[in-house]
This record gives C-alpha cells, sequence and structure tokens, in this order.
C-alpha cells in the first residue's frame, strides 16, 4: 500500500548491463566488493578516466564504441567521445584505490559505473 | 505485503539486523535520530517492516554520499574556510566583549592564541559549576568562592608599614576586605606567624592592627626591611595559586531553578577539581594545555573545537565545524598539543623539501643533507619544486588499462559497425 519504487532495489540482478567478468554480481555483493573508498565513481577519477581515454583519442586511438548513430559535434571531440565511451561502459580499465596505509585494491571501472548510476543525485 | 506495526518493540524485533548494521555504520548522534524518528512514527501512523528498512537503507546512503570523496584537497578548503572569514574579523582586532567584570580576549587576538597553541591564554578563565549541595544557595556557593580564590595578605590589609623606631611591621587590617574574604583574624595572625618574622602580636586596643616585632642582627640594611614587608604583602591566607578573582554568577538550569556558578580570573584546573563543593564533571577552563595535562589530549581536542568555535561563532561568522574539526585534529595528532607554525605542524613536516619550502630554506636543506634525510615526494609541496603532478583530486588517481581487454572491445565495436551496416 505504501509501495514506492525505491532507487536501492536490493538483490536484483544487474541486467543486460552486467560486467563480462564471468560473474554476475547483485548490487549488494558488489558494494561489499569495494573495500577502499566511496562504492561510486568519485568525481576525480570522472575526470582522470575521460582525460586520459580523451588523449589518446586526440593521438589517434581507435575509438571503441559505435560512433556512427551519434551527433556530428561529439563524433569530432575527443573529450565528448571520451564520455560517450565511459558512460557505454567501453574502456576496460580499471581503477586503483590505495590508502595511506598500504593497501591497494584495483577495481573494475565497470563496477564503478554500476555502483554510480544509483546514486540519487 | 506484510502489515504494518504499531509497536514499535515488535517492528525493533523485525528489522534487527538493519539496524544494528546501521548502528555501526553511522555516527551515534545520527543514529539515534534515525532510532527516534522511527520510533516516532511507528507509534503515530504504524510502520511495515520492510518500510523500515527502505528509510534506513536511504538514510545509509545519504549518509555515505554526504562525505568528502577520497582526493578532495580539505586541508586547503579548510584553510580558506577559516581564513576568510578571519579576514572580516581583523578590522575588529583587538575588540574586548565584557562578561560582567570580565574582559575576555575574542576575536582574532585569541583565535591566533589557540593555533599558536600558547601555554598560557592571555586571559585565562574558568567557569566552576558546583555540587547539588552548593549550586542552589548563593552563600554556600560563595563559600566555595573563598576556597578558590587567591587571597594575600595585601588583600584584607589596609596598610602595612615598617615601624623603624620599634622596628617592626604594622599590619592594618581592613574589616571590609575581611568580610568580603571570608578570613578572621585569627587566620591571618597565623599565616604571619608561620613567616618566622618574629612574634605576631595584636594591638591590645584595636584588634584589627598586628605588629611583627622583628629579629634583626647587629647590623641590617633598609633594602632588608623592605624585602620582609614584601614577604608580609605575598604571604597566601587561602586559596588556589593563578586564581586572581573569583566572580558568582547565576543562571536558570535545565530544571528551570536559578542555579549559581563561577566565573574565575586566572586559571588552575588540577587544583579546582579538587576542591570541595565543585562538580569536576563540569568545570571549564580556557587553558588548553591544562586540559592537556590533566584530562588528556582528546579533551584538549575537543576544547579546542570548543573554543575556536565560540570566537567564529561571537564574532558572527559561520564557519562549518568540520573545518575546525581538522585543524583541531592536525593540532592534536600526534598526541599532544602542537602550534600551526614554526615550532608545530610546519616546523615538523617529515619532508625535507616542505620544511626547506616553509622557511630557512637553505639552512633546513644543509641540515636535512647533513643528516642524510630521504624525501619521498608525497606531499603538495615536494611535488610542485619537483615538478610532478600533485596526489590531490585527480592527480591522485591512478588507471590501468588492460590491452588484451582493448583488443577484445574493438573486435566487438567491429562486428556492431558491420551488423550495423547490413
Amino acid at each position: 500500500m505504501f509501495r514506492t519504487s525505491s532507487i536501492f532495489s536490493l538483490g536484483k540482478d544487474l541486467g543486460a548491463g552486467a560486467p563480462s567478468m564471468g560473474e554476475e554480481l547483485s548490487i549488494e555483493e558488489l558494494k561489499k566488493k569495494i573495500e577502499i573508498g566511496p562504492p561510486w565513481l568519485t568525481r576525480f577519477e570522472r575526470a582522470r578516466v575521460i582525460g586520459a581515454r580523451a588523449l589518446q583519442i586526440s593521438m589517434g586511438a581507435p575509438v571503441l564504441i559505435d560512433t556512427s548513430s551519434l551527433p556530428k559535434h561529439v563524433r569530432e571531440d575527443p573529450v565528448l567521445l571520451a564520455k560517450a565511451e565511459l558512460e557505454a561502459e567501453a574502456l576496460p580499465m580499471t581503477i586503483v584505490r590505495y590508502t595511506r596505509g598500504g593497501k591497494v585494491q584495483p577495481i573494475p571501472l565497470k563496477w564503478l559505473l554500476i555502483l554510480d548510476k544509483l546514486r540519487p543525485h | 505485503m506484510s502489515s504494518l506495526l504499531t509497536s514499535w518493540e515488535e517492528l525493533k524485533k523485525e528489522i534487527h539486523d538493519m539496524l544494528e548494521y546501521a548502528r555501526g555504520k553511522l555516527p551515534k548522534r545520527i543514529y539515534e535520530e534515525l532510532e527516534s524518528k522511527l520510533q516516532k512514527t511507528t507509534e503515530e501512523y504504524g510502520l511495515a517492516p520492510e518500510e523500515a528498512r527502505k528509510i534506513i537503507e536511504y538514510v545509509l546512503s545519504e549518509y555515505e554520499y554526504s562525505m568528502v570523496e577520497p582526493g578532495e584537497p580539505v586541508g586547503t578548503v579548510a584553510a580558506q574556510s577559516i581564513g576568510e572569514p578571519g579576514t572580516q574579523m581583523t578590522l575588529r582586532t583587538f575588540h574586548y566583549a565584557g562578561i560582567r567584570e570580565f574582559n575576555v580576549t575574542l576575536g582574532l587576538p585569541r583565535f591566533i592564541e589557540l593555533v599558536d597553541a600558547r601555554r598560557e591564554p592571555s586571559t585565562p578563565i574558568m567557569y566552576i559549576y558546583l555540587d547539588e549541595e552548593h549550586k542552589y544557595d548563593e552563600n554556600k556557593a560563595k563559600e566555595v568562592a573563598r576556597r578558590i580564590e587567591y587571597t594575600r595578605v595585601s588583600n584584607v590589609a589596609s596598610e602595612i608599614d615598617i615601624d623603624l623606631v620599634n622596628l617592626r611591621i604594622v599590619v592594618r587590617l581592613d574589616p571590609v576586605m575581611l568580610e568580603d574574604k571570608g578570613v578572621t583574624v585569627d587566620q591571618v595572625k597565623k599565616v604571619l606567624e608561620k613567616l618566622k618574622l618574629g612574634k605576631v602580636e595584636q594591638d591590645p586596643s584595636d584588634p584589627l592592627t598586628l605588629y611583627i616585632q622583628l629579629e634583626l642582627g647587629e647590623s641590617f640594611s633598609l633594602m632588608e626591611l623592605q624585602k620582609r614587608r614584601e614577604k608580609v604583602l605575598n604571604a597566601k591566607i587561602k586559596g588556589i595559586k593563578k586564581i586572581r578573582r573569583v566572580i558568582i554568577q547565576s543562571m536558570t538550569n535545565e530544571e528551570g531553578r536559578i542555579e549559581y556558578f563561577l566565573v574565575t580570573e586566572g586559571s588552575n584546573l588540577k587544583e579546582v577539581l579538587n576542591v570541595p563543593g565543585v562538580d569536576p564533571k563540569r568545570v571549564y577552563t580556557n587553558n588548553i594545555h591544562e586540559i592537556e595535562e590533566v584530562l588528556g589530549i582528546e579533551a584538549a581536542r575537543a576544547a579546542l573545537i570548543r573554543e575556536m568555535k565560540d570566537v567564529l561563532d561571537e564574532q558572527g561568522l559561520d564557519v562549518d565545524i568540520r573545518h575546525i574539526i581538522l585543524v583541531a585534529d592536525i593540532m592534536t595528532a600526534t598526541g599532544r598539543v602542537r602550534q600551526i607554525g614554526r615550532h608545530g605542524v610546519s616546523g615538523e613536516k617529515p619532508s625535507p623539501l616542505a620544511r626547506a619550502a616553509f622557511e630557512m630554506t637553505t639552512q633546513n636543506l644543509f641540515a636535512a643533507a647533513a643528516r642524510g634525510e630521504v624525501d619521498k615526494l608525497k606531499g603538495i609541496t615536494e611535488s610542485v619544486i619537483a615538478g610532478r603532478v600533485i596526489g590531490v583530486g585527480t592527480g591522485m588517481v591512478e588507471v590501468r588499462m588492460n590491452p588484451a581487454q582493448v583488443v577484445k572491445s574493438m573486435k566487438g565495436v567491429e562486428k556492431e559497425a558491420s551488423g550495423g551496416g547490413n
């Protein structure tokens, strides 16, 4: 009766966009897997990834998504292309998070992207 | 669908695991607010366990999202957030606000004092609250005040002279002051006897006049006499050292009753805590070092935060408490209170390059070289000097790319593109 559509669906599988890492993880499992830092892509990580990728594209690296359907201004801008790649979860990157204590955890970019989409704002 | 529960106890049992999880994650205050609000809602409108779970979940994620992200330059933000309002304070420098008869250092001078971690504040003040027995009675409060106030002979004497003819010191006591400080003539007499300057006699006709017959050798100088007079002047009758003045104030407490408490000029936490009639749990001083000595570093940190916040609030400046907490944390992180500056945080940085950038560049570098110090180039200053990316924000994110994966995903794109073409 008071049921509202929750932003956080517990225990649901990730649907079609699930990672191709061979394992299907629920949101909760994914959250628990991230030991260092927040369970989403921080704005610094986002900027760093887009920047690094845009540099590669600007120097001639092949784009990893189908660009034919993208508008012209996006196709001509390496930064926008990098952004589109990131949103499409097409970047095979790993973010290495570390603490001052020396703990290190490499996290697939995809995981962070999936969790990031759950953020309400 | 599970039904609505109107009993908090029942609901609590249902969602026990979730509550425990939240208790582990949330700060105490937020957790308590969450629990009390859940209880209130349950009792007023009823709540289904699954709804309660969702609420807790939402609070948890909302809390998580509100935290600063790793990489945020919190120190710089704190510095600016305190520094900018600080410029508004400078215009009102050396402004003293009176608490009745008191002068308290406030504004920028006080803030500098705190950040410099001075041994003694320029206006040390204590707030002493009293125990159940003494707090509701003005006379009993006065009793405690008299026990605390440092009283010397000069405080109760109207004049103290040297009688050169009879070679004695004449002490004339002021009856008003005696009454005010709660001192009897006998007490003064005993104190004077303890000085061992000579026999103390009371004037037969005037009980408020005391004579100290000096025992001097054959030869003596006037200087010597003066010295003895000084001794008499400064002889302690009672009270606690360093507490120069005590004032009784009253306020209406939470129970709606008038409660008396003491405000003192001068501070001596260690000894005030032992005075009977004082509620040791509520004694407060603005001397951070005393708090550190008596109550430990965590108490000193809390006091630093409170004092800094009070200064800013008093000036009408709205600075987020977390900036202040960060400053206090940095100052107390080593287990003792360090100042922000040459003899503290800045001067004790582990990196020699950062220290050289702070002050006395060549001397610092020479000293570091002589000691064979190693600079790991982890900090901001060092990175800038060495021309590296600084380890803050985007600069601290480490990204790796997997070439094999690139090839794989490229094939995917090609297939997609050709598939789309057909």
